[in-house]
């Protein structure tokens, strides 16, 4: 280091103050040449790349903060909600519950094959008690298209006899709780009646 | 336990002391005036000074001789370190190795010549030097004559191969020598130092062919004297003597061991004092015969003091011997006396040289300096210091803007990436709040459905109960009418031949008669009697019963027929 800077020495001093100049003026040149054309342009390159990207992710960061405020004014919204939601279904529960309780009683009228078939057969047997002669019996079972009320069964009767047992038959199956109706009644002075029980249910 | 005086161990009344002092001194430190006599320029860092040398510190060395002087503290020791320091290096030349010329000119003369080019023609015209050597030449112009008009120009001629070659030893270890002096201008430094004061004083000096005089008047050079004929005279006669084992050490022992001393001689050693008297009588008689040359010749009146030594060194008695001869007050070369704490065998003449080079570049004046291999300035005095300070400042200016965008790109770049941290993090907030948003309305939507669920079941339910209700009221039992319509008939003793019910009844809308053809049919929901009597009002009032019964009754007509009045009556629900 110490020879290159001796020699150095050795060079201007070989040299006059003009060509000492020169040579400045020369390295001058050159290192403002490079700078102005090599590193300059990569500086500002890289600079613009950062301050671009800085201001892009400080908008992004706004955006993000406003989201965020945004999401949460959302999040309070929606707990409030379902809490408004949650006691409303609560309150409905509970309704519910109630009703269900309530629909329990109703457990009579839901459609069951196996009952409505031991209907059909105590229907003869209970005819046949109030000393009526079952003389035939049809029963067929349809979909019912009012409402709750989706099935029904109609059993038409065949029986001879008295036309008050006829009553007392009639009477007794009117007064059980099972949705039945009598829909059509044929009765005649030779003491044959047609009967026909619309036994209706509801099938879930 | 022994117990300790503190008293006895701090002496507090000394420390009060010395704190009074320490703030007297504190106060008296800081005031305007210390403040403009501070140097400045220490604060400046030793690479921005042309040189990095402290003045006040100054390396003698000739040969092995290496010594150091530091003129603050008046102190000087032996040096061991290495040549190539920020001290000052000097030397000096021997006196032995200088030509000496002088001439008087005209002070009207000198004026109109180049004074240099004159003196080096005189120098190689007159003053017998070789013309194919190189010398180097210092001269001082001496205008203390008599005669107003006319001065003196006293120069020291050195061969220039001489200082190339006379101290490669030193030129090999540092590279440079800051100052080489020689003698008869650095006796001025004594007064430049006061370590002597300014007098009209001749410095004698023994060599061993001649006799070497410079005279000063009031701390000025005022003339250089060689006289030819030295210690060699002294020699010669001794020689004669025949002494045993006598040669130039014993000789040199001899002069600064006994020198003229008469007390240190024995009996039979008295030829030989007598011999050394007898030759320094005529020596001195011959500087003495000088000294009134001198102030005959300059504007002095007498010469005070007189430095003798010898190229040996001091001379036992010598100084004693020449003021009894001649009168002056005579000393020896120990000048360096005040500095030497050591006790070292100092050269006088290394000494003066180191006095002078601090001398000389304290004051900038390095007119006498023999150096031709002076210390190169620091770095950034030199053309590879420029160069690199030109480079460092062209790239340090070429590199501002640049640098300061790349540090702003930098500066950006860091605060991007805390920005990214906190994008990152807010994204990743803001995806958890998605999440949470949209398990909360998938709970929303949850409850919702529920809700609507419970709502419709407990709508499902309602209406169930409604329809069972309805179903249930709406209904009136067909037993409990057909009781009612029995009794109604039995009342009225009207007799029932046939009697259809039905929801869908299709019955003919005729009177009592099988055989009428014209029969229109009607739909409707209820009971279709009919019925026959024996009586004309049996038929109406079971009619009137039943709708007083609250039946709704009508009948298409009661017919009279085979004795019985017949009737259809239709009893809607």
């Amino acid at each position: 280091m110490k020879e290159l800077i001796n020699q150095i020495d050795e060079f201007f001093y070989s040299k006059d103050e003009k060509e000492t100049m020169v040579i400045y003026v020369l390295v001058v040149a050159l290192i403002v040449f490079i700078g102005f054309y090599f590193i300059m342009p990569n500086a500002k390159h890289y600079r613009g790349h950062e301050y671009k990207k800085h201001k892009r992710m400080a908008i992004e960061l706004k955006q993000l903060t406003e989201e965020k405020r945004k999401l949460s004014e959302k999040i309070i919204v929606l707990n409030k909600e379902i809490k408004n939601l949650v006691l409303e279904k609560a309150a409905l529960k509970q309704q519910r519950d109630y009703y269900n309780e309530l629909a329990k009683l109703l457990s009579f009228v839901v459609f069951n094959q196996k009952k409505w078939g031991e209907f059909v057969k105590n229907l003869v047997v209970n005819a046949k008690k109030e000393g009526l002669k079952v003389n035939g019996f049809t029963n067929e079972v349809f979909s019912n298209n009012k409402g709750l009320i989706n099935k029904k069964m109609e059993i038409s009767l065949r029986v001879r006899g008295e036309y008050k047992n006829l009553l007392y038959l009639m009477y007794r199956y009117e007064n059980i709780k099972d949705l039945l109706r009598i829909e059509s009644l044929d009765i005649n002075s030779n003491k044959d009646y047609v009967i026909k029980f619309v036994l209706y249910g509801y099938e879930k | 336990m022994k117990k300790i005086d503190l008293k006895n161990v701090f002496d507090f009344s000394k420390i009060k002391d010395k704190f009074q002092k320490f703030g007297e001194n504190c106060t008296s430190k800081f005031n305007l005036n210390s403040l403009k006599e501070f140097n400045f320029k220490k604060l400046k860092p030793s690479f921005f000074n042309k040189y990095d040398y402290d003045v006040d510190k100054i390396i003698g060395a000739k040969g092995k001789e290496r010594f150091i002087l530091y003129t603050k503290k008046k102190l000087i020791r032996i040096y061991r370190d290495s040549l190539a320091a920020r001290v000052l290096l000097s030397s000096y030349i021997p006196i032995e190795h200088a030509i000496f010329y002088s001439f008087e000119v005209e002070k009207s003369v000198i004026e109109k010549v180049d004074l240099n080019n004159f003196i080096e023609t005189k120098v190689y015209e007159e003053a017998g030097v070789d013309e194919t050597e190189e010398y180097l030449i210092k001269y001082k112009i001496i205008d203390s004559m008599k005669d107003e008009k006319i001065v003196t120009i006293e120069i020291i001629i050195i061969p220039v191969g001489f200082i190339q070659n006379g101290y490669k030893d030193l030129l090999e270890e540092a590279g440079y020598i800051d100052y080489i002096s020689f003698p008869a201008f650095a006796y001025k430094a004594l007064y430049e130092e006061k370590i002597i004061k300014k007098a009209n004083d001749v410095f004698v000096v023994f060599l061993y062919d001649k006799v070497f005089l410079t005279f000063y008047e009031n701390g000025e050079l005022l003339s250089i004297l060689t006289v030819s004929g030295g210690l060699d005279k002294i020699y010669q006669a001794l020689e004669k003597l025949k002494i045993k084992d006598f040669g130039p050490e014993m000789f040199e022992k001899l002069l600064t061991k006994k020198g003229v001393n008469s007390l240190k001689y024995g009996k039979n050693e008295k030829k030989v004092l007598d011999i050394i008297k007898e030759e320094f009588l005529s020596l001195v008689n011959i500087i003495n015969s000088q000294i009134d040359k001198v102030t005959q010749k300059y504007n002095i009146s007498q010469v005070e003091r007189v430095f003798v030594i010898s190229e040996y060194g001091n001379i036992d008695g010598l100084q004693e011997y020449i003021k009894q001869l001649i009168n002056i007050d005579t000393f020896g070369f120990e000048f360096y006396e005040e500095y030497n704490l050591d006790r070292l065998s100092i050269n006088p003449f290394l000494f003066l040289g180191m006095l002078e080079a601090h001398n000389a570049y304290k004051n900038g004046n390095q007119d006498y300096n023999f150096s031709l291999f002076l210390r190169k300035p620091t770095f950034f005095y030199r053309p590879s210091g420029r160069l690199f300070l030109i480079t460092f400042g062209s790239i340090l200016l070429t590199a501002i803007y640049p640098l300061y965008l790349y540090l702003n790109g930098l500066s950006y770049e860091r605060e991007n990436k805390i920005l990214s941290e906190k994008v990152k993090s807010l994204q990743y907030i803001n995806n958890n709040l998605n999440i949470k948003i949209r398990v909360l309305e998938a709970r929303k939507k949850k409850i919702i459905q529920d809700r609507k669920q419970y709502t419709e079941d407990i709508k499902l339910r309602k209406e169930l109960i409604k329809n069972v209700y309805e179903f249930k009221y709406s209904y009136i039992p067909k037993s409990s009418e057909l009781a009612d319509i029995t009794l109604l008939l039995n009342k009225n003793k009207v007799y029932l031949d046939k009697l259809t019910y039905a929801v869908d009844n299709m019955v003919q809308n005729s009177v009592y008669n099988k055989k009428k053809k014209d029969v229109s049919e009607e739909s409707f929901k209820g009971f279709v009697l009919r019925v026959f009597a024996f009586k004309d009002t049996q038929i109406p009032a079971l009619i009137d019963d039943l709708v007083n019964s609250g039946f709704k009754v009508d009948t298409p007509g009661v017919i009279y027929e085979n004795n019985k009045y017949k009737a259809i009556i239709r009893i809607k629900e």
